[in-house]
């Protein structure tokens, strides 16, 4: 990302540590200020002190780091972060004295004044949960020498929603999904997952929806343990579903070769030729050129571009593209055409290679 | 919750509230630095805050630095 929050996050920018069915892992630590009333009970002037506490910590001990206020930001910028999952919907809709702050290679993003005063999030490309949560901790302590983060005893970090209280983490890694999604089995894996303490969510995290293959697995509780014990539950419940997946996808090549190709070859053929499209049919034929892709049978389409495809297709992305605004129905026509070019990109590429 | 001082001041009811969430309610593993580290760490970061600040010729900001400073070692020095 540079010291540009306009150019792609590191996470759909680098190739680093591609995977078949981790699309990406993301780390999120809740602090809060010691004695100040949390965001959501905090006066506009009370926002500005602690913008103006933390804007001091980043000026000394993250020099490089950018810093935008959120409320000076337009709202369809707001719209394009959310769609790289830099920032929540509450720091969407409600920008008031927030602030984001994005470091210089685009790993980090950190929200402050969102729900918490603080929000650190590190996000990165595949499946990288093992030890990546350390880094985020170092960030952490260096804001931690000019603030005093609320913290009780028994409680541990205290935050302002009970379900973050304790270490503040939530590991999560975004999965796809679409061989388990095809047998018909991917609500029964989620409704019956043995690990209880495990929540899934949609594409875009709480509320959003789960009818797709494009899932996010993260720890649902944050007391109890220490963080490389919710990390460790995380990554074994990943492993577990990535090994299920993977078998999945063995078992359709092998007894439904002909079905899979057609529906992949359908797929492509229908982004390559379509005028008009919806975000969720595109999404859905995304879902399967990549699976086809990670098969094999599609070589000429690498797994990142189609993610960074998936993101592309959103609406705040493509208004950008337009640089105006665009209704439903005309975004649907932009989102084919952008469709279209990108595919006709990627094959005139492979017949010059 | 509306502020940290909420979990000071209804222990019971919180626990019994994040129990039912989170079938615990005592916390694990890291915790912030003793105040004695905390006083170590901070003093040496605005120490060197105060001269770039110095350095960069920002009176105001040398200023607001000795303040802390001053503050800092009144309450822990």
């Amino acid at each position: 990302m540079g010291s540009n929050p306009l150019q792609q996050p590191y996470w759909l920018r680098s190739d680093e540590a591609p995977h078949d069915v981790v699309l990406s892992t993301r780390y999120r630590l809740a602090r809060n200020l010691h004695g100040v009333p949390f965001p959501s009970r905090a006066d506009p002037a009370l926002r500005e002190v602690i913008l103006d506490r933390v804007g001091r910590a980043f000026r000394y001990e993250l020099p490089h780091w950018k810093l935008i206020r959120a409320d000076q930001v337009s709202p369809l910028m707001r719209e394009v972060f959310f769609e790289k999952h830099l920032i929540s919907t509450q720091l969407k809709d409600h920008p008031e004295g927030s602030m984001i702050c994005f470091s210089p290679e685009g790993r980090f993003s950190i929200m402050v004044n969102e729900e918490d005063h603080l929000r650190f999030q590190f996000l990165l490309p595949g499946f990288q949960l093992k030890d990546s949560w350390r880094e985020l901790v170092e960030v952490e302590s260096r804001i931690e020498r000019w603030v005093d983060f609320a913290f009780h005893e028994q409680f541990g970090y205290l935050t302002s929603c009970l379900t973050n209280v304790g270490t503040g983490l939530r590991a999560s890694v975004m999965l796809h999904l679409p061989a388990l999604s095809w047998m018909g089995s991917l609500p029964s894996t989620i409704n019956l997952w043995p690990d209880q303490a495990m929540e899934f969510r949609g594409l875009f995290g709480e509320g959003s929806s789960m009818n797709e293959s494009f899932l996010q697995l993260s720890n649902k509780t944050t007391l109890g343990a220490d963080l490389e014990t919710f990390n460790l539950r995380v990554v074994q419940s990943a492993e577990k579903l990535i090994m299920m997946e993977r078998r999945s996808r063995q078992q359709l090549l092998s007894r439904h070769r002909l079905q899979l190709e057609d529906s992949v070859f359908r797929a492509l053929a229908t982004l390559g030729a379509a005028r008009i499209m919806t975000s969720a049919e595109a999404t859905a034929h995304l879902s399967m050129v990549r699976l086809g892709a990670c098969l094999g049978l599609l070589n000429q389409f690498p797994p990142m571009t189609l993610l960074r495809l998936l993101v592309g297709i959103r609406p705040a992305h493509l208004q950008l593209e337009a640089q105006r605004p665009l209704g439903p129905e005309e975004r649907d026509e932009w989102r084919a055409t952008y469709i279209r070019s990108q595919i006709e990109h990627l094959v005139e590429d492979k017949s010059d290679g | 919750m509306g502020c940290p001082l909420c979990y000071e001041t209804f222990p019971e009811l919180i626990g019994t509230i994040v129990w039912e969430h989170q079938g615990s309610a005592v916390h694990h593993g890291r915790v912030p630095y003793s105040p004695e580290v905390r006083f170590n760490i901070r003093r040496e970061a605005y120490l060197n805050a105060l001269e770039k600040a110095q350095l960069e010729n920002q009176p105001e900001e040398v200023q607001f630095l000795t303040d802390l400073l001053q503050l800092l070692d009144s309450h822990y020095g």
